[in-house]
């Protein structure tokens, strides 16, 4: 078998799987972000209601 | 309470599978491909189009999609809908970028060069600037409802352009072409069953990308309305 090109295949899968994990790895540090401030609001806004009852 | 995406068990499972298929593929590709008659380059150069294509048919699928919840949106005026849209053009934007990474390597590899100005590089391209465009369109539309709609318009008409990506090697003589001519259905049944396990692989992949997404615009949807119930 010929390996001549074998840099540019390794480079495609390192392209191509890091760029997928990467993908997942932003939105899962969206999500604990929003959930965060989620999570605040609700807090908040649980404050807000007690106080009016 | 809204749960992280990936504490359903749905998303787990679908995960799971994905990587499993994705580590098998890598394998099938490495140990099983035989050359590819008919194409350029040595045999590793030829086992880029096994992760170049399928890329290829997912940008196409993605926009499909954006084209589908286009109409939709349009129709019934439900932002699902252009969650839906916006969600499928970032992924296909995301496989448009890989096609035009993963092009030019296998080019260089196979012509001594990575980019020649032929129909189907140049028509990818224009398909990836549209959709720069659309994402431009989002960001400096104006209001919100206004650069739904627009986009929802713009994501509709920009579908013309991939069947143009599809049939760009039967418009022009092969003499102007430099992507390989040969057929997928002509090759050997290894060769298509790996390729077709790669394709379902990326198509499994993207549609739990869009899902993934679709469940963040939602959330920003809920942080931003204010409609986050206790």
């Amino acid at each position: 078998m010929e390996y001549s090109h074998f840099g540019y295949f390794l480079a495609v899968c390192i392209i191509v799987f890091g760029t997928v994990i990467g993908w997942h790895i932003r939105m899962l540090f969206i999500e604990k972000r929003l959930m965060k401030r989620l999570d605040y609001l609700r807090g908040r806004r649980g404050e807000t209601d007690s106080d009016d009852g | 309470m809204r749960k992280p995406f990936h504490s359903k068990t749905s998303s787990r499972i679908m995960l799971a599978v994905i990587s499993t298929m994705a580590i098998a593929g890598l394998f099938l590709v490495l140990e099983f491909t035989p050359s590819i008659s008919g194409q350029a380059g040595d045999v590793m150069a030829q086992k880029i189009f096994y992760y170049h294509v399928p890329s290829a048919w997912t940008t196409g699928l993605a926009y499909f999609v954006v084209m589908i919840a286009g109409i939709q949106f349009l129709r019934t005026g439900d932002h699902k809908w252009d969650w839906v849209g916006l969600a499928s053009a970032e992924i296909g934007t995301l496989f448009c970028a890989l096609v035009l990474i993963t092009g030019p390597i296998w080019g260089k590899a196979a012509w001594g060069q990575p980019w020649t100005w032929e129909p189907r590089l140049v028509t990818t391209l224009i398909l990836f600037l549209i959709y720069v465009g659309y994402f431009m369109l989002r960001q400096f539309g104006g209001h919100y409802e206004r650069a739904a709609r627009n986009s929802a318009v713009l994501g509709i008409l920009a579908f013309v352009d991939v069947p143009i990506v599809y049939v760009s090697l039967k418009f022009w003589s092969e003499e102007t072409q430099a992507h390989p001519q040969a057929q997928m259905g002509g090759q050997s049944t290894t060769i298509l069953w790996i390729f077709l396990f790669v394709l379902s692989t990326f198509a499994l992949l993207s549609v739990h990308m869009i899902r993934y997404r679709i469940h963040l615009l939602s959330l920003r949807n809920e942080l931003l309305t204010g409609n986050h119930g206790i």
